[in-house]
């Protein structure tokens, strides 16, 4: 039976608001409520990442027997997710098999990807000014070489005035880039708090309907 | 004897005569009887003789003139058979009696003034009655069909045909009528008498031709007829005379004997009568209707003057706009056109010099080659131009353009691994051989605040450690976070660690075990640590883990009891541990746990080691008054200068090989913006700047 659409809209706002009241109102049973509702939503989110799991596996699963194109890498992750899963089960999340598969597998594959980005990042500042020549471009390619330098030495050279605690890159990450992060911060902040009314209203329903 | 039956007008099937609608489709068959609109109409219509002239039957889509045009001897020949019948039974009454009506002949001498065709229509009505007397042989079912509807044409009223008893004619018409019949029956001339016998329903539909049916003769007019001919006459011209049609015998056309021609039927004007016709009428002009009485006698719709001879009316004059709007006198020729032949003149034979003659000559002598036109279009050349364009683009249209050879060598295939190499080559030779030694950097205030939390520890307090870092950022994650971790194991601090993050609780496990084993601590699970693991839930589960740690986590990773027993058993809540320590390289998590945990950890400090793309994110937190965030260390740099004395962390390892690496960087990327700001210039001043190029 499909659930109406205010019934459901109704429930959300209803939970949305004691939850919302529970930060403001120091009563027992709001609070005792106001936690009920967030360990169902830790269990909830539980449930969702093994049903993505399982979701996952079948739909590789179907991708590796059908034999078209790709289906060796879904193959590959069927037999990687299946053998973490029995090594896992076997030896626990931090025994020593499981270690040895994340120590040996997963960080540096994962490291290896992140390499790559270095290079890619690397270039793409070689080839900014051929791409786009103007001056936003050469304010920003400035801005990144001062924070590059003033990250490390330069071949083992400190840089007074701009290495250190009182340099140009400290300056620029204290006060340029600090009042552009609060200012994003407070964008986000008011975004949120929108976002939240619109769902406690009912006006976004992103649980349905 | 074969069952009378009706065919249905809509589907066609037979049904039996008594039906009124077909049993096949419920089509109604027999017409629905329109009733008079009041009883007076009734009244009168009772009052009927049986000879009051009614309505023939006439088709309804038949053009008819309407009662006021036809004379009372025309209505009476549109006359029912049934009403024939009876004319013709009162014609034999007055045969008999010898009724002698003002201005007809005797009965005697009646027989004698019969014209012949009058005779030979009695003659031909009495041989029908007799055919009609006899029993119905066996025939053809289409046969009996057509004699079921003439029976039901004599018996059953026909769509649009009034039955008996019904008013055919206005009430006051049927009254007069009536009256007339009664006390001066109509002096009806003979031959209309024999007129009235002929089954008029049954001739085929044609218009009524005067010269086709002239009246016979002119001395068996009554006057009063005369009087209206005469009337008509004079009105002629004036109404226009609408076509007659008589019925149209549907399938048994039996042929009439020609009767003799009919007059022309004079039109009488509308609602006009002069003196006689008022005399004729008597007290029925009282029962007139107002509008009709309201013409007096006499008064004779005149005729529209015809303009005096010899004066020349000007048309006339249509305005301008109006003249252009005529396209028909536009198109239309002013002359009539004549055809090719009445053109040509005979110029010789002896018919030379006529007009519209047959050609002597045959045609066939006259055939030439016909005269050869250019097949060439006679084009411009700028259409040329343009068509050999359009002709271009559609052809472009069809074709696939190929796709330009993609060069196995190109400059950014040479330039990638040139960048990798070099970024690689004083990397791997700096780990290598330790070439150059890079100094470390002052420490910043936070990180020196950090350093001040740390070391205000006492020993063996509980730490909450978050991992919250994915395993591709671990190289400068575990770097940073090694000096702060290891600088907590030498304070003795028992780490707590967990993750928001699935990766979380393994990345946790391995950092405390490289830090431990670097350090030397020793550090066991249960003993000086415990796991416990991942946090679902993203922002909710911390919210719920920063107000409920024993509910959200109850068990360790290793499947242990951590809160009732060990050294956490004392923990309750998150401000029960001496110190939070976040590391992270999302600035999204840093913020999740300044905003959703920092509230629940009362006045207990909350330390930070990130990444360096998430230092704008955090510094904000932490130079606030009253800052959200005690320390931070930010990036390999951070933990590397958080180190007082140097010791075996992987920070200091990789801190001269990263600043080699981050120096080739940067050298790389100077030289390549100077190289293409070069070739950028250079080809700017070649050509113009493209569009959406600024300068």
């Amino acid at each position: 039976m499909r659930i109406r659409v205010p019934f459901s809209a109704s429930i959300a706002m209803a939970f949305g608001l004691l939850v919302l009241v529970g930060y403001f109102v120091d009563l027992p049973l709001l609070k005792a409520l106001h936690q009920v509702f967030l360990q169902w939503a830790i269990i909830l989110a539980a449930i969702a990442l093994l049903v993505g799991v399982i979701n996952l596996f079948s739909v590789h699963w179907r991708k590796a027997l059908s034999g078209g194109k790709g289906s060796v890498y879904s193959a590959l992750l069927v037999l990687a997710l299946v053998v973490t899963l029995l090594v896992a089960g076997y030896s626990g999340p931090t025994g020593q098999w499981s270690m040895w598969l994340f120590n040996y597998i997963q960080v540096p594959v994962e490291s290896s990807l992140m390499a790559i980005l270095t290079v890619v990042l690397a270039l793409a500042g070689m080839r900014l000014f051929r791409r786009r020549l103007n001056l936003f471009s050469v304010v920003f390619l400035i801005s990144a070489l001062i924070m590059l330098i003033g990250a490390a030495p330069v071949f083992g050279i400190t840089i007074p005035g701009l290495h250190g605690p009182d340099g140009l890159r400290a300056v620029l990450a204290q006060i340029p880039v600090v009042a552009g992060a609060r200012g994003v911060l407070l964008g986000v902040a008011l975004g949120t708090v929108a976002t939240a009314l619109r769902l406690l209203m009912g006006i976004d329903r992103p649980y349905g309907g | 004897m074969t069952m009378v039956e009706v065919r249905c007008p809509m589907c066609g099937k037979p049904n039996p005569a008594e039906n009124e609608v077909c049993q096949f489709c419920q089509a109604r068959i027999k017409p629905l009887i329109i009733q008079p609109p009041s009883d007076d109409a009734t009244a009168e219509r009772s009052n009927i003789s049986p000879d009051t002239p009614r309505l023939g039957k006439s088709s309804k889509d038949e053009p008819q003139a309407p009662d006021w045009l036809q004379p009372d001897w025309l209505q009476s020949l549109r006359q029912e058979e049934g009403l024939s019948e009876f004319s013709e039974s009162q014609a034999r009454e007055w045969d008999e009696n010898g009724a002698a009506e003002p201005g007809w002949t005797d009965a005697s001498a009646e027989n004698e003034a019969v014209p012949e065709w009058l005779k030979r229509v009695r003659q031909r009505r009495s041989a029908e009655e007799a055919i009609e007397s006899e029993p119905p042989e066996e025939g053809p079912d289409f046969m009996d069909q057509l004699r079921a509807q003439r029976y039901l044409g004599e018996t059953e009223p026909l769509p649009g045909i009034p039955s008996e008893g019904e008013p055919a004619l206005p009430s006051w018409l049927a009254g007069l009528g009536a009256e007339s019949d009664q006390e001066n029956p109509p002096p009806l001339p003979e031959w209309l008498k024999s007129e009235e016998v002929v089954d008029i329903s049954q001739e085929t539909t044609r218009p009524v031709s005067p010269a086709a049916e002239p009246f016979p003769e002119e001395e068996g007019i009554p006057d009063w007829l005369k009087v209206l001919q005469e009337k008509s006459a004079v009105d002629e011209g004036v109404f226009p005379v609408a076509p007659q049609v008589v019925e149209e015998e549907p399938q048994e056309a039996h042929i009439e004997e020609e009767a003799p021609p009919l007059e022309e039927p004079r039109i009488v004007a509308p609602f006009t009568f002069d003196e006689e016709t008022a005399e004729l009428l008597g007290e029925d002009l009282e029962a007139l209707p107002d509008w009709l009485k309201e013409t007096q006698p006499g008064e004779v719709e005149e005729e529209a003057p015809e303009p005096p001879a010899g004066v020349d009316l000007a048309p006339g004059s249509l305005p301008t706009w109006l003249e252009m709007m005529r396209p028909v006198e536009a198109a239309a020729p002013s002359a009539p056109q004549l055809d090719e032949r009445e053109r040509l003149v005979e110029g010789s034979g002896p018919l030379a010099g006529l007009r519209g003659v047959l050609p002597a000559e045959a045609e066939v002598s006259g055939v030439k080659k016909p005269p050869a036109f250019a097949v060439k279009l006679q084009v411009s050349e700028s259409q040329q131009l343009h068509a050999s364009l359009l002709s271009d683009l559609l052809k472009a249209e069809g074709v696939v353009p190929p796709l330009p050879a993609r060069r196995v060598v190109s400059a950014q295939n040479l330039l990638r691994p040139l960048v990798f190499i070099a970024l690689l080559i004083p990397i791997v030779w700096q780990l290598a051989y330790g070439g150059i030694a890079s100094p470390t950097l002052a420490p910043s205030a936070e990180i020196i605040d950090t350093r001040n939390v740390v070391n205000a520890l006492s020993g063996g307090e509980p730490v909450l450690i978050a991992v919250d870092y994915e395993p591709g950022l671990s190289g400068e994650m575990d770097a940073a976070a090694a000096s702060v971790l290891d600088h907590l194991m030498l304070k003795g601090a028992y780490l707590t660690l967990v993750s928001t993050v699935p990766t979380g609780p393994a990345q946790a496990e391995r950092l405390v075990r490289m830090v431990s084993e670097r350090g030397g601590h020793r550090y066991q699970s249960l003993d000086q640590y415990t796991n416990l693991g991942y946090i679902p839930g993203g922002i909710s589960g911390l919210r719920g883990f920063a107000e409920a740690p024993q509910q959200v986590v109850p068990y360790a990773l290793d499947g242990g009891s951590i809160w009732t027993s060990g050294k956490l058993s004392g923990v309750h809540k998150l401000s029960d541990f001496a110190l939070t320590l976040v590391i992270t390289e999302s600035p999204e998590s840093a913020r999740a746990w300044i905003e959703q945990v920092r509230p629940g950890l009362g006045d207990r400090p909350l330390l930070m080691v990130v990444s360096a793309q998430a230092e704008p994110q955090v510094r904000p937190y932490y130079e606030g008054h009253p800052s959200q965030v005690q320390g931070v260390v930010i990036g390999l740099a951070g933990g590397v200068s958080y180190e007082a004395l140097p010791r075996n962390n992987p920070g200091r390892q990789y801190w001269d090989a990263y600043s080699l690496g981050l120096s080739a960087a940067i050298v790389l990327i100077i030289l390549g913006g100077l190289i293409n700001l070069v070739a950028f210039s250079a080809s700017s001043a070649r050509q113009p700047l493209p569009k959406g190029v600024e300068a």
